[in-house]
Parts: structure tokens; C-alpha cells; sequence
């Protein structure tokens, strides 16, 4: 399967979503992305960064400078409540919106 | 929170890092792979890409959201102002009501004006290049303009070399026999590229070509109106090339001229080949000349030119003996000096008036901003900055300015309808006084200065206005006296239009009463027009005589009249006459008269009285001296008993002229205008004298239906091809009359009004600012004993005497304009002392009451309050 860029708007879902369990700081969050998309999912670090900042703006996630496994300092992020019914309410959205489009492809032309 | 409020530079400094490791983070995967280091590290950087441009992504997606947020910020606080500012005004409706009025009055006024003069003086001319136009006249030998002759015409263009192409222009009545109804038009001729000449394109189909406009000859072509092309033509291209016929003659419609040529043409619907010739008689003066002038030449060196050709003409021919030719740019021929200066001088009107308004509601203003002192020292104290309140109090102003704009836009759109009547026919142009976006755009640019002006006063007190403390304590700045000054004048000049409008509305009660000397009810009338074009002066006295008998016999109608006057149309024709046995040997001696041609039955029909003798009857041709009817004024003039004068003989116009048999003396008719007294009158038949332009007057049995309808078929049986025009109650005629001094009383009335109330606002609005002032001043007397009537009384007689010396001044005034009143008075004294005395007695009690109500507020204060408020 080829590697698909990501559609915009859909990246702050998935970077929501891969902080769900425990906090991740950046290079995580793209490994964690690309890992749950079967390798399909490619991010952008040109991307990635703006909507970590995005997020962060509005106040979805909060940001911790700490230790990494790998004995590294990072900026780890982690989800806030808000963020979380954030999530919850893009991701009903999501669901409609691809069952919306799905419907639509898999509809029998009329006439 | 947003992390914003970091310093920019460690957010920075905090990314760069937070990429760092994440290109580390790689490498170490990468090296765990089996990468060395270095290659590892490298690989890591040359995937993630360049962090100086991510930098930059992040910077520019920090300021899309701060920029978001401050907008948002920044209309959440407008929107806060907003609802203060409506919840200020909630709180006072008389204040807000009051000032909108006074800012409605002001800028309805001053748009109004604006788009007045916008379209009359400032607009350009819509010729090419208009400044290099010039109107070309003759000069009498006594100096005066006059119209041009053709001859002249033809020279000036041939021999002046000081003009690129000179054009032409006459007009003359004519009728329009088919398509359509027969109607009376006004017929406009015109040479070959004069369209060309002032930069106009036909709307449709093209100009006259120069073999169509050959002398004497013209060609039977014409272009149309835009008005005509709709009503008639329906306003299809296929107009073009269709024909029509016109004083009996067909003419081929070739195109449609454009709105424009109006300036020149003016209400000509048809304009046909001027076919100027070199033949007519040099005595006959009808043209107007209008000339662009040659690249290389000024106004001066082609006025010379010209002077030099007219000096030639008159050493040449007889006719043009002593006369001489002048040029004028066609925009001071068009629209003159005068009205461009009027135009300017209304324009400051409008300004001043505005001014005052403004005045006025920042005074209104000011005082509300006193009494709101506290209110603002307790907000400053709780954390407001001085320009958060400054912008409260703007916007509260501006949503005044917004009311005052709103109305004042109604005001303009009721008024220049009106004003546009009024002076249509009067001005060039005045039709296009009309309220489009440019006009609209510098009311709203007036509006916001304004609100700037006015707004400001309230905003500047607020520099007194400190936390906790908030009192004023010094009075009589110098601004109040000149506000007082202001305040007085506006009292002064409300008199005087007041005094203007109660003499001019008495006038005009008496007009309206004044007996005309018929009755105008029960009665229509009808406009005949008999063009020479396409009545010989033989037809038409049968043809008018005719169309009497067959309207008589309309079922209904008691008797029919027609008379060469049309009533109240302001036209009279004029002759001389003198008594056959006291012959005058010289001209000079005969008495001057107005002439009127009637048919026999017009005195029966217009209900005139037979003082003497009788009214003409059929037949009264025929036979020795013609007869004729005069009035009494007439015949009192010329006999001592005007009963003496029937039977008697008169002589028309000269010694030589011819003799007329006085058969009856009838009652004195005021039908030139109701004002004057009648002139002595003398009526001769129509039959002798076949006038061209009839108004046919039919005497109606009360009750009597289809009228119109019989009176239309009546004509066209009697005169085909006769145009039929509206067809009026005769009251109308009079109606008519009483129209200009209608206008003139709404007219004055309206200035009256608005200078009314901006006057008592502005002593309301004074009278509140300065008893707040005072507050302190008043609690102490009020604590020492003084009774609050008594305070009261002393602010209201102090107004008084403010509003005294203003209407010490209007009446000075008053008595100086007077004078010129006088002339448009009918049955009133300019001095009459009952509109004097009722204009004075409606001033003063009004600005007493325009004073006495602030003064109430003096009278609520408690003395203690004052005292602890210290």
C-alpha cells in the first residue's frame, strides 16, 4: 500500500488521539501515527509542529518539558479534559463524515 | 492558557530544541538499526526537513490565533460599548429623541442642499471638453444679449477661425400627428454636427448628415427624444427608419438623441435639420449659437474675433446696424453666476445649520456628561482606562449620529422631491438632484464628522473626571459664552422666520379668499394649440368656432367659451386704445390694455357679470366697426359713468388703427394673478383676431358624468388631427395660482420649524448644562434659606433675558427684511402687529418653557447632598 500524506484538519484528530493513554512528546506522536495507520499515514513535520502549537493554543493540550526513554529531554503533551471532549465530538463527526462520503460511493447510480 | 504571554524569544528558543530532540530521537532509532552516528544523525536532520521554515510555520499559525483573538477581542468590547450606549439611551428617550431630531433636522438639511447644488452647480456639463465651449449672442445696439439671425449664424461660422465648429439651435411649438394621438410639442431644430461638436453620440441610430441640413431645404429627417422613443416607439431599435408626421409634413426618424442635448433643446421631443440659409431675413432673431473653440484660441482672442466680424456685419448691412456679438463659456450661460453663487451661499447655510445642530447636542451632551460625572469617576475607579470611557461616550454618540443620519436621509428624500418641483423648469438640471451613492457617502462622511464634532465635548470633560472625586468646579469658561452668544442668535433668527411665515401664511389666507371675478366651480377646461405649421390663420377661426358649437351640443355641458388667456398662466397680450371722439394725436397718448379674443359664449361660460349692454352674439360680424366688449375698469377709465361707454366707439392700437363699437361692459376678471389689481381689459372676437393657443372653457350641469369623455370625442369630430391635451377643472387654473405662495409659506414654514426647535434645544440643552454647573451654588443658597421656587424663577427669568437680546436682534432684523417681504404680501401689512405680536408671544413662551424645565432639576437638590458630597 502507498503512503498517504494526511488531509488537513484530520492531523489534530490523530495527534488527539495517539495522547489518549499516556503522554508523548513529538517524534512519539509522528512514530505513534504512522504505527497505528499500518504505516500508511505519513506526518509531516512541517505539520505537525504548527498543530501541536494550534492545539495547544486552544487549550486541547497541555506541554511538559521532561526525560525521555531514551534518556533525552523532550516536550511531552499531554491530553486536558477539554481536549478530550474535543476528541470525542471530532471523532463522531469523523464517523459521520465517512459514512456520509461512503454512502455516497457505494450508492447504485440512478438512471 | 494561550502560552502568548511568554516572551516570544523563549518560545522560540523552547521549539528549536523540542526539534532537536526529535531529530535525536530518529537518530537513535536509526543507529539501532546499525547506522554509525554521524550517518544516523545526518540521515535524521535530512528527513525531517528545514526547522528554520517549521519555525516559521508555527510563528505564522501563533499569529493566525492571536490575530483571531484580538479581533474577536476587540468586537466583543465595540459590542459591549454598543450596549451601554443603547442601554444609555434606553434609560433617557426624551434626550435621545431630542438630539436625533436636532441631528435629523441638520443633516437632512445639509444633504438635501448637498445633493441640490451637486447636481445644479458642481456636476460638470456633459460635453466633451465643456470648458471649451462657448454660447455666441448678438448685442443690441443698447448692449443687451439677444438671439442670433441666420445669416449672422452662417458668417460667424464661415469667417471666424477663432471656433473648431459652431452649431445652432431654435425651437418653436408644434404638433405630432401620428404615431399616436395628435399632441402638442415643442419642435427643436438643429444643424448638421452639433451633436458631433459638444461630444454627444446619438442613443440610437445616428445624427444628420450635412446634405440633410441644406439651406431652406431641409431634409425630412429628425431625430427624437428619449422620452418620445419610449412613449411612442416603445424604445425598440426598430424606431429607426420608421416615419413620422409632424405639422402635417412626414418625417423619416433616423435616431434618438441623447438626455444631454436637454441643455440646449430643453423640453423639444423632436428635433429636425436646421437648414440655415443666408436668405432669411436678417431682422428675424431665434437662434442660439453655441461653439467649441479652436485648439490654439482662448476665450479672449475669440470673443475679439468675433467683435471684429460683428463690427463688420453692421458696417455691412442695415439691419445689423450698431449691433455687435459677444461670447460667454456655456456653463455661466447655462447655470450663470448667480445661481453658482446661490448655490455656495445655500451650501454655507446648510453648513452653519449643521454646526448648529452640532452645537446643540454637544451642549445637550455636556450636560448629560456632568450629571454623569460620578458614574464615570466610580468606572475609572474600578479599573475603566480613560480611553475605554472616551470610547463608550464616542459610541454613544455615534449611535445619536446614526438616528440623526437615518432621519435625516428621510427628510432629504421627502424634500427634494418637492424642491425638484418647485424649480423645475426654473434651473438647468435640477432633475438630477437625486439621492445616489456618491450623495450618500458624503452624508455619511458628514455624519461622522459631525459625531466627531459634537462627540467630542463629553469625551474632553472627561479629563475631569477622576477616579473617586469626580466634581466640576469652575464656571463661566469661556466656551459657555460663546455657546450663549450661539444660543441667543438662534432665538433671533427663529423669529424672523417665524415673522416670515406667520405674514406669509396670512397673505395667503386673503389670496385664497379674493374674488376672481368668475366661478371657477363647475366648470373644465381645455388647451387648444393651432400651430401655424399646420393651421393656416384663415382656419382657424371657424375651426375654434366649430369645436364651440359641437361641445355645446355635449349632453350636460350648459355653454362653451374659448379665450386667448389661459387663467392664472401668467401670459397676457397687450395693446392700446383711446376714445374715437378724443382722439390722441400722438400714440403716446392712448391708454394701455390687455386684449384678450374670446368666442361669444365665454362670458356666459366663465359666469361673468353684464354690467352694461350685452354680451357679443352671433352674428356681430358682418357689418361697419367691430364689435367689442370692456371691462369695467376699462370704462372707467375712459368715460365718467362706465355706462356711458356702451355704444361708443374706440380706436385700436393708433390713430390710424381701426374702430370698434363698445357693445357691453362686463365685470373685471382676475385671471393674471390674484394678488394684482386687474388691468383695464378689452375682448374682441376670436373670429376677428384667430388667435393660436385657445383655452376652451365648457360650463358643466352639476352632476353631469363623461364630461372628458364627450369633450375628447367633441374635438377630434370637430378638428382632426387637433392634439387634446388634459382636460382640468377650470379650478385647477386657480389652484395654480395659490401654488407659489403655498409653496412659499411650507417652504419658510419648514425653516421656521427646524430653526424653532434648534433654538429651544439649544436654550434647553444651555439651561441643563449650566444648572448642573451650579449644583453647588444652588445647595448653598437652598441650605441658607432661599425658597427652591424662588431659585427657579431666577434661572427661567435669567434665560428670558438671554433669549430677550436674541429677540432684541431678530427684530431688527425682521424690521430690515421686512421690506422685502412686502412684495410677496397680499392683504397684510408686512408690520401687521397680530403675527408680530403672535410670533413674539410664541417665542417667548417657548424658550421660557425651554428654560423652565432643566430649572426643575435646580429644585430637586437637597442641600445636604451637595454639602456632603464635598
Amino acid at each position: 500500500m502507498t503512503k498517504m500524506d494526511l488531509m488537513q484538519g484530520t492531523l489534530d484528530l490523530l495527534v488527539l488521539r495517539t495522547l489518549t493513554g499516556e503522554s508523548r512528546h513529538g517524534y512519539q506522536i509522528a512514530r505513534a501515527i504512522k504505527r497505528l495507520s499500518s504505516e500508511v499515514l505519513q506526518v509531516e513535520e512541517g505539520a505537525l509542529y504548527p498543530a501541536l502549537h494550534r492545539l495547544r493554543a486552544r487549550g486541547w493540550v497541555d506541554a511538559e518539558w521532561g526525560t525521555s526513554e531514551n534518556n533525552r529531554r523532550a516536550r511531552f503533551y499531554r491530553l486536558t479534559s477539554e481536549g478530550r471532549a474535543a476528541l470525542e465530538a471530532e471523532r463522531e463527526h469523523w464517523a459521520r463524515y465517512v459514512a456520509a462520503v461512503g454512502q455516497v460511493l457505494d450508492a447504485e447510480e440512478a438512471g | 492558557m494561550t502560552p502568548g504571554r511568554r516572551s516570544r524569544h523563549r518560545e522560540r528558543e523552547e521549539l528549536r530544541e523540542e526539534m532537536e530532540s526529535h531529530m535525536a530521537h530518529r537518530a537513535d532509532e536509526l543507529q539501532r538499526g546499525g547506522l554509525p552516528r554521524d550517518e544516523a544523525e545526518a540521515r535524521a536532520r535530512a528527513e525531517f526537513g528545514d526547522p528554520e521554515r517549521i519555525g516559521r510555520e508555527v510563528e505564522r499559525e501563533r499569529r493566525r490565533v492571536e490575530v483571531g483573538t484580538s479581533v474577536t477581542r476587540a468586537f466583543d468590547a465595540f459590542r459591549q460599548d454598543l450596549t451601554q450606549g443603547f442601554r444609555q439611551i434606553r434609560r433617557e428617550p426624551g434626550f435621545a429623541a431630542v438630539a436625533v431630531l436636532t441631528l435629523g433636522l441638520g443633516l437632512g438639511a445639509a444633504i438635501t442642499i448637498l445633493s441640490f447644488v451637486q447636481a445644479v452647480v458642481l456636476a460638470p456639463l456633459p460635453f466633451h471638453e465643456p470648458e471649451r465651449v462657448v454660447e455666441l449672442e448678438m448685442l443690441t445696439p443698447e448692449g443687451a444679449d439677444f438671439s442670433v439671425s441666420e445669416p449672422a449664424f452662417l458668417e460667424w461660422r464661415a469667417r471666424a477661425e477663432g471656433f473648431e465648429d459652431v452649431a445652432a439651435v431654435a425651437m418653436q411649438g408644434a404638433t405630432l400627428q401620428a404615431p399616436g394621438l395628435p399632441a402638442s410639442i415643442v419642435r427643436g431644430y438643429l444643424n448638421a454636427g452639433a451633436l458631433e461638436m459638444l461630444g454627444l453620440a446619438p442613443v440610437e441610430g445616428r445624427t444628420f448628415r450635412p446634405e440633410e441640413d441644406r439651406p431652406a431645404q431641409a431634409a425630412p429627417v429628425a431625430l427624437i427624444s428619449e422620452s418620445l422613443w419610449r412613449s411612442r416607439f416603445g424604445g425598440e431599435a426598430t424606431a429607426i427608419g420608421t416615419r413620422m408626421e409632424l405639422d402635417r409634413t412626414s418625417f423619416e426618424v433616423v435616431g434618438v438623441f441623447p438626455r444631454e442635448l436637454e441643455l440646449l433643446v430643453g423640453d423639444a421631443e423632436v428635433v429636425t435639420p436646421l437648414g440655415a440659409s443666408p436668405a432669411v431675413d436678417r431682422g428675424d432673431h431665434y437662434l442660439t449659437v453655441v461653439a467649441r473653440l479652436a485648439p490654439q484660441f482662448g476665450v479672449e482672442e475669440a470673443r475679439d474675433e468675433l467683435r471684429s466680424i460683428a463690427a463688420w456685419q453692421s458696417d455691412t448691412y442695415v439691419e445689423d446696424r450698431d449691433w455687435s456679438a459677444t461670447l460667454t463659456p456655456i456653463r455661466d450661460s447655462l447655470i450663470g453666476p448667480a445661481t453658482t453663487r446661490a448655490g455656495w451661499v445655500l451650501l454655507a447655510a446648510s453648513g452653519l445649520l449643521l454646526v448648529m445642530a452640532c452645537v446643540n447636542v454637544s451642549s445637550l451632551l455636556l450636560a448629560r456628561a456632568s450629571t454623569r460625572t460620578e458614574e464615570m469617576g466610580v468606572r475609572a475607579a474600578l479599573g475603566a482606562g480613560r480611553g475605554r470611557l472616551a470610547r463608550q461616550l464616542l459610541t454613544e454618540s455615534a449611535i445619536l449620529a446614526a438616528g440623526g443620519a437615518a432621519l435625516g436621509v428621510g427628510v432629504a428624500l421627502l424634500a427634494l422631491p418637492a424642491l425638484r418641483d418647485a424649480m423645475a423648469g426654473q434651473l438647468p438640471r435640477v432633475q438630477d438632484a437625486v439621492l445616489d451613492l456618491p450623495i450618500l457617502l458624503q452624508a455619511l462622511a458628514l455624519t461622522v464628522a459631525a459625531t466627531l464634532v459634537f462627540g467630542s465635548a463629553p469625551v474632553l470633560a472627561l479629563r475631569r473626571a477622576r477616579p473617586l472625586v469626580g466634581r466640576s468646579r469652575s464656571r463661566g469658561r469661556p466656551g459657555t459664552r460663546l455657546r450663549r452668544g450661539l444660543v441667543a442668535a438662534q432665538v433671533g433668527a427663529s423669529l424672523v422666520l417665524l415673522l416670515g411665515t406667520g405674514l406669509l401664511f396670512r397673505s395667503f389666507v386673503s389670496l385664497s379668499r379674493v374674488d376672481p371675478g368668475f366661478e371657477a366651480e363647475g366648470a373644465v377646461a381645455v388647451r387648444l394649440r393651432m400651430p401655424d405649421g399646420s393651421w393656416a390663420w384663415q382656419e382657424r377661426g371657424a375651426l375654434v368656432a366649430s369645436i364651440v358649437d359641437r361641445v355645446e351640443e355635449i349632453p350636460g355641458v350648459l355653454r362653451a367659451g374659448a379665450t386667448s388667456t389661459d387663467p392664472f398662466s401668467g401670459s397676457t397680450l397687450a395693446n392700446f386704445v383711446a376714445r374715437a371722439d378724443r382722439l390722441p394725436d400722438r400714440a403716446s397718448g392712448f391708454q394701455p390694455v390687455y386684449w384678450r379674443a374670446v368666442t361669444p359664449g365665454f362670458f356666459e361660460a366663465m359666469d361673468m357679470r353684464i354690467l352694461g349692454g350685452r354680451a357679443f352674439e352671433e352674428g356681430d360680424l358682418g357689418g361697419g366697426d367691430s364689435p367689442v366688449v370692456i371691462d369695467e375698469r376699462l370704462a372707467a377709465r375712459l368715460w365718467e359713468r362706465p355706462g356711458d361707454a356702451v355704444g361708443r366707439t374706440l380706436v385700436w392700437g393708433d390713430p390710424d388703427g381701426s374702430r370698434l363699437t363698445v357693445v357691453g361692459v362686463v365685470e373685471p376678471l382676475r385671471d393674471v394673478t390674484l394678488a394684482a389689481e386687474p388691468e383695464p381689459t378689452i375682448y374682441r372676437l376670436h373670429q376677428e383676431i384667430p388667435w393660436a393657443v385657445m383655452t376652451l372653457v365648457a360650463r358643466v350641469r352639476p352632476g353631469a358624468t363623461g364630461i372628458p369623455a364627450g369633450l375628447r370625442e367633441a374635438i377630434a369630430d370637430a378638428a382632426p388631427g387637433l392634439p387634446v391635451p388634459e382636460i382640468q377643472p377650470l379650478a385647477a387654473n386657480v389652484d395654480r395660482a395659490l401654488a407659489e405662495p403655498r409653496f412659499n409659506v411650507v417652504l419658510l414654514g419648514g425653516f421656521a420649524a427646524a430653526g424653532l426647535i434648534l433654538a429651544l434645544v439649544g436654550l434647553y440643552g444651555l439651561t441643563a448644562f449650566e444648572v448642573r454647573q451650579r449644583f453647588r451654588e444652588i445647595g448653598i443658597r437652598l441650605s441658607l434659606g432661599a425658597r427652591p421656587e424662588e431659585i427657579r424663577r431666577h434661572i427661567v427669568r435669567e434665560r428670558l433675558g438671554l433669549a430677550l437680546v436674541g429677540l432684541a436682534g431678530g427684530v431688527l432684523a425682521s424690521l430690515f427684511l421686512a421690506r422685502w417681504l412686502s412684495d410677496l404680501l397680499y392683504g397684510v401689512a408686512a408690520t401687521d402687529p397680530l403675527t408680530w405680536l403672535g410670533a413674539l408671544a410664541v417665542l417667548v413662551l417657548t424658550t421660557g418653557l425651554a428654560a423652565w424645565i432643566p430649572s426643575r432639576r435646580a429644585t430637586r437638590v437637597q442641600p445636604r447632598d451637595v454639602l456632603n458630597s464635598e
